[in-house]
């Protein structure tokens, strides 16, 4: 159907014990929240990485980013400009005047 | 739209909703779609189905959680919409959208599906990833706002509100393995982007 799912074909059939990054670096997506990875494919990321330094490197710098994302959303602040404040207070009152 | 409707104790104030709570929603809408003028409409939408909602309003939570919770649904209906409306945003035909080749060796080459080299992670350096908060921040809503849209609402829930996979699959109707090629493909633009605008040793 889509070209997701084209993917997601590829992802189902294609892991064995010699994995390629494409699919080292999507296995190891999938461990950081699901924690546990079937028999085989635990195995098989474990020893990719133990090679390679590309998905080594990326493995963590995932893990920096799913922190300092999670940290800048919690603390960062936008604001409105006083204009569109205006406007909001407006339309309010006038609601609420018309009820 | 269902608007929760709890039981007695907190007040609404309407007249200081704006001065208290405005800023707040603005930011938290922003963060998950990553459009100003989209989060600056779902800040007026939650206010005023706030007012209509507001004899539903029992005070069981405090007024910024009912409105905060409010303006949820309404993202999430957004997500929605731009998925539904854009079948093809979960689809390769999305123009910004970067193709595995672009990380991955093709899978019909020699060593197929290893790091094709030009896009390799590269060391980052340590001080950026100390956080500086506002500029970091900026880089973070740009990169965002360069995947596609049905991308940005996953990888926001997940990232932002931590909402487990099953509960995304469910808001959003796509399937589990779909879901695990986006977080995969989000994944990897990002990382890209906030290396070569971010974290650059």
């Amino acid at each position: 159907m889509s070209g997701d799912d084209k993917h997601t074909h590829y992802f189902a059939s294609t892991i064995g014990w010699n994995l390629c990054c494409k699919q080292a670096t999507y296995l190891l997506l999938k461990k950081e929240e699901v924690k546990e990875l079937s028999f085989k494919e635990e195995w098989a990321l474990k020893f990719h990485l133990s090679f390679c330094k590309f998905c080594k490197l990326f493995r963590k710098q995932s893990a920096i980013l799913n922190q300092m994302i999670g940290k800048t959303v919690l603390t960062s602040k936008a604001q409105l400009l006083q204009r569109d404040k205006d406007k909001l207070k407006l339309l309010i009152n006038s609601n609420l005047n018309g009820n | 739209m269902a608007i929760p409707a709890p039981t007695s104790t907190h007040k609404l104030e309407p007249e200081k909703w704006v001065d208290n709570y405005a800023d707040y929603l603005f930011t938290y809408a922003i963060s998950r779609i990553s459009d100003e003028d989209e989060a600056r409409d779902l800040v007026q939408d939650t206010f005023l189905s706030a007012l209509k909602g507001k004899d539903n309003f029992k005070g069981e939570a405090n007024e910024k959680t009912w409105l905060v919770s409010i303006l949820k649904r309404k993202i999430i209906d957004l997500y929605r919409k731009n998925a539904v409306r854009k079948e093809q945003s979960f689809e390769e035909s999305d123009s910004y959208k970067v193709a595995y080749d672009h990380y991955f060796r093709d899978d019909d080459g020699s060593r197929p599906g290893h790091w094709a080299g030009k896009n390799n992670p590269q060391p980052w350096s340590e001080q950026k990833t100390n956080l500086e908060q506002g500029e970091f921040r900026r880089i973070l809503v740009a990169c965002l706002s360069k995947l596609p849209k049905a991308w940005t609402s996953v990888f926001s829930m997940k990232f932002m509100d931590d909402e487990s996979s099953e509960s995304i699959c469910k808001e959003l109707g796509i399937s589990t393995s779909n879901y695990w090629v986006i977080i995969h493909r989000a994944k990897l633009q990002m990382r890209e982007c906030l290396e070569k605008n971010w974290f650059k040793a």
